[in-house]
């Protein structure tokens, strides 16, 4: 790891990328071996999840999902469907967030470029989350719901991820200047989980509420998109609008260069900060 | 194994001490300090008002009315049992090397972290009051069971917190597990529903969750009559015995040499 580090000093793109790699399988490791069920709890965590949702959001709140591409219905598998993306979204920006701060006293040691912990903890969780995904194909594989649409999926995934990774490194830079910076996030993280139409299929909301146009307000939402795309490739086995994909690409390009410009302007020397 | 925690009592002071040192840590970090205890469960709160008395209960009614009322009674009780059980697995690592050469009982550190979750509610008390008197509802009589519902979910804390504490030494995928755990409490206690949409032979069933009890105990200052049949408590307040007791035998009569594993 030494070496490593001081082989990004040089500058070379292959040596970074060797350093975002081996941080991100420490950090694969240093999960899975914390516990003794290691890696099983990456599906038994989402698992439990959907259980727990679908069970008081379709006997207590009576939600309903729409049809699957093959014509069931399944709430269980609508709901997982929206809950991977978005957890794509959340525990990569999340833990991109905290990522500088984790890795600060080896940063105020030697150089690593701010954005280094930021992608590295984004593929480590992304490996993760791809098993989730994983098991999410094979419940619609269950109730015998495949179509070549799945072949898409990746991109959406990958879309989030880079997604995910872009506000997670705006937010790792903020927290070190304001620590309130995690609350804040997780406060907001709760309200648009909740405004997101993950648990709820987006019919039930008015389309006019008071001559406020609110259903269209929802479809502002980035994670909107992403959701829908995912649940129309999997779960519906149909394409998305062009308007929702151009939509989600046109967010992930902006996430981007604000955190461009972010590294520009407060990460260089963010170390000194810590 | 009941010594153990019969010893805490006389060292009140120093737990005092502790718990005192403990808050000073948890908020030196942040600008608003204190503010984001009672800031982030009331934001929820208001949220979840938001989100489903607009989207789910239009009409139908999840809960009791005044809604927010009924959200705000139920969240932040529900706070303090959530940071407990997000907290306690590590509350043994965390302080391995003071332990192992304190002379205080090991309860002394999983019940650290049960008041420093009282004390922030009791922080929350006043703006419970608020939303009370300025929400539309009014207390009623069974206010008085305000204070049993306090006690019996400090005893449900505790238990919980020494549980995951003595059992984190030997699997620690308890902190993993918790996070499973808090989820399961939020949706499956009355905290955004109430038992009104429960088939009748259901309900005594709901109450195997200790925390339905406790948040009843709570509620009846504002709603008495959620109050339900006194054998429904018994069982909920027969859980929480069994989950103290678990608590109590995990870290004291459980064979586990403590200080060594520590």
């Amino acid at each position: 790891m030494a070496m490593r580090v001081q082989a990004v000093t040089s500058g070379s793109a292959r040596a970074r990328f060797r350093l975002i790699w081996s941080f991100a399988q420490r950090d694969l490791k240093a999960r899975f071996t914390a516990t003794s069920l290691g890696l099983l709890w990456t599906l038994i965590v989402p698992l439990a999840t959907v259980v727990i949702y679908s069970v008081v959001f379709s006997v207590i709140f009576r939600a309903q999902a729409p049809a699957m591409g093959n014509g069931k219905t399944v709430f269980a598998a609508w709901f997982f469907c929206g809950l991977v993306t978005w957890n794509i979204f959340s525990q990569i920006s999340h833990t991109g967030m905290a990522s500088i701060l984790n890795m600060g006293a080896m940063m105020q040691k030697v150089y690593i470029p701010s954005y280094v912990p930021v992608i590295s903890s984004g593929l480590s969780i992304g490996i993760e989350r791809l098993l989730e995904a994983g098991v999410m194909l094979l419940v619609m594989l269950l109730f015998l719901n495949i179509g070549w649409t799945w072949l898409l999926y990746p991109f959406v995934v990958a879309t989030v991820a880079v997604f995910a990774m872009a506000v997670g490194y705006m937010l790792a830079v903020s927290i070190v200047y304001l620590r309130d910076t995690g609350q804040i996030f997780a406060i907001f993280t709760q309200l648009w989980f909740f405004l997101t139409p993950i648990m709820y299929p987006l019919d039930l909301i008015p389309e006019d509420w008071h001559g406020i146009p609110l259903r269209e307000l929802f479809y502002l939402n980035p994670m909107t998109s992403f959701v829908n795309i995912s649940r129309d490739l999997v779960y519906s086995l149909q394409l998305p609008s062009l308007g929702a994909v151009l939509y989600a690409l046109a967010w992930t390009a902006a996430a981007l260069v604000g955190a461009r410009v972010v590294y520009l302007r407060w990460g260089q020397d963010v170390s000194e900060s810590i | 194994m009941i010594s153990g925690i019969a010893a805490l009592p006389s060292r009140r002071r120093t737990i005092g001490l502790m718990v005192r040192q403990d808050l000073k840590f948890l908020y030196r970090r942040y600008r608003l300090g204190f503010i984001w205890t009672l800031g982030e469960p009331f934001l929820l709160a208001v949220l979840m008002w938001a989100v489903f008395s607009f989207i789910f209960a239009g009409g139908r009614g999840i809960g009791l009315q005044p809604f927010i009322v009924f959200l705000i009674t139920g969240i932040y009780p529900f706070t303090w049992l959530s940071q407990t059980i997000r907290r306690s697995p590590r509350s043994f690592r965390r302080f391995g090397d003071v332990l192992q050469s304190s002379p205080l009982p090991p309860a002394t550190w999983p019940l650290r972290i049960v008041l420093v979750g009282m004390f922030e509610f009791i922080l929350s008390i006043p703006i419970i009051l608020a939303f009370i008197i300025f929400g539309g509802a009014s207390l009623t009589w069974g206010t008085v069971l305000f204070p049993v519902a306090m006690l019996l979910q400090f005893l449900l804390c505790l238990g919980f917190a020494l549980f995951e504490a003595g059992l984190a030494l030997r699997w620690p995928d308890i902190e993993v597990f918790s996070s499973i755990l808090t989820r399961a409490f939020f949706w499956g206690s009355p905290i955004l529903w109430s038992q009104k949409n429960f088939p009748e032979w259901m309900k005594p069933w709901l109450y195997i969750n200790p925390f339905h009890g406790v948040l009843d105990f709570y509620r009846a200052s504002v709603w008495p009559e959620v109050l339900q049949p006194w054998p429904n408590y018994a069982l909920s307040f027969g859980v929480i015995l069994i989950i103290l007791a678990a608590g109590l035998w995990m870290v004291h009569g459980a064979g586990l040499n403590l200080r060594r594993r520590v």
